[in-house]
C-alpha cells in the first residue's frame, strides 16, 4: 500500500514536470525575428530566439516548483552560449565580455528577479586623422535576467544582447531602445 | 489555473490518504504529523500560487518531519531513526543559513 502511494507521487511528480509549459513571450516583436523550439525535455523547456542585426533576445521558460536556482543555472547555462555566440559574431571574436553588475532583488514584471549585466569591450578607432587613435569602448550590453513566475509555476531566464556604441551607425540607437522596449514587455504569459 | 498546478498538488494527497487510512486503524499521533505534513503541501502549492515566497515552504515541511521523528524518540531510540533526525536537522540548517545569509 505504501509502495503504492510513493509510486503515484512519483508518478504525479513525473507528470507535472513534463506538463508543457506557457511559454513567456513579449506582447510586440514586430522588428524581429522569431525562432522558436519546445524542448522535450524534463523538466519541460520552450525556447524562444528574438533576432535582429545587433540585437537579440532569448527567452526560455522551464517547468520548476519554487526554488529556482538549479533550473536557472540550467537555462542560463543554455541562453549564455547564444549570446555570446552572437556577440562574437556580430561585435567581433576579440571582444571581451565582463561582468558589469549583479542584483538579486530586481523588480521586473511584478515579480524578483535576478539581473546580470556584462559589458562588452572592443578596440574602435576613434576621431578623424591624424588624431584617430584606437580606444576600448563598451560596444555592447549582455543582460541575464531570471524569476520565478508563481502562477505557472514556471521560471523564465531572458537573456538579451542590446548595442551600446551609436557614433558609427546611430541607427543603432533605436535599434537598442527596441531591445530593450521588447525585454520589458514580457510577461509570464 | 494551470493544470500542471493540480498535478502538482495532487501529489500531496496519496501519503495524507495512507495516514488517515491508517488513522482509523490506530489513533496513534504518528499518523497526524503525517497528515499535517500532507496537508502542509497541498496548501503549500495554493499559498505559492498566491504569492506566498516559495523558498519558506521547505523549512515548514523539514519542521514538520522532525517534529515527527523526534516524536517517534520516545518509543524508538535507534540508530537509524538517530540518523534520520540528525540528517533532516542538517538539512533544515543548512537551509536556514542560507536564507539568512542570501
Amino acid at each position: 500500500m505504501l509502495i503504492l502511494c510513493y509510486s503515484v507521487v512519483v508518478l504525479l511528480y513525473f507528470s507535472f514536470f513534463a506538463y508543457p509549459v506557457t511559454e513567456a513571450r513579449p506582447s510586440g516583436w514586430a522588428n524581429f525575428t522569431m525562432e522558436a523550439k519546445q524542448y522535450r525535455s524534463f523538466p519541460n523547456i520552450f525556447e524562444s530566439i528574438y533576432t535582429n542585426g545587433k540585437a537579440l533576445v532569448a527567452i526560455a521558460t522551464i517547468r520548476t516548483i519554487s526554488t529556482p536556482s538549479t533550473a536557472f543555472s540550467m537555462a542560463f547555462d543554455r541562453l549564455d552560449s547564444y549570446a555570446e555566440d552572437h556577440v562574437r559574431e556580430q561585435y567581433g571574436v576579440d571582444v571581451d565580455i565582463v561582468i558589469e553588475s549583479k542584483a538579486t532583488d530586481y523588480p521586473f514584471a511584478g515579480h524578483v528577479a535576478i539581473k546580470y549585466v556584462y559589458g562588452v569591450f572592443n578596440d574602435v578607432l576613434i576621431g578623424y586623422p591624424p588624431f584617430q587613435h584606437l580606444e576600448r569602448v563598451k560596444v555592447a550590453e549582455i543582460g541575464a535576467l531570471a524569476w520565478f513566475c508563481n502562477v505557472d509555476f514556471e521560471s523564465i531566464v531572458v537573456f538579451y544582447v542590446s548595442p551600446f556604441y551609436f557614433d558609427e551607425d546611430p541607427a543603432l540607437e533605436a535599434l537598442s531602445g527596441l531591445t530593450i522596449d521588447l525585454v520589458d514587455d514580457i510577461s509570464c504569459h | 489555473m494551470n493544470p500542471a498546478i493540480i498535478l502538482l498538488a495532487l501529489a500531496a494527497l496519496p501519503l495524507g490518504l495512507y495516514n488517515l487510512i491508517l488513522l482509523h486503524k490506530d489513533s496513534s499521533w504518528k499518523h497526524y504529523i503525517g497528515i499535517t505534513g500532507s496537508a502542509w503541501s497541498f496548501s503549500g502549492i495554493f499559498l505559492i500560487y498566491f504569492g506566498f515566497p516559495g523558498i519558506a515552504f521547505f523549512p515548514v515541511l523539514l519542521g514538520i518531519l522532525l517534529l515527527g521523528y523526534i516524536m517517534r524518540m520516545k518509543v524508538d531510540r535507534s540508530r537509524i531513526l538517530v540518523g534520520k533526525i540528525a540528517a533532516v536537522l542538517s538539512l533544515l540548517i543548512i537551509i536556514l543559513v542560507g536564507l539568512l545569509i542570501l
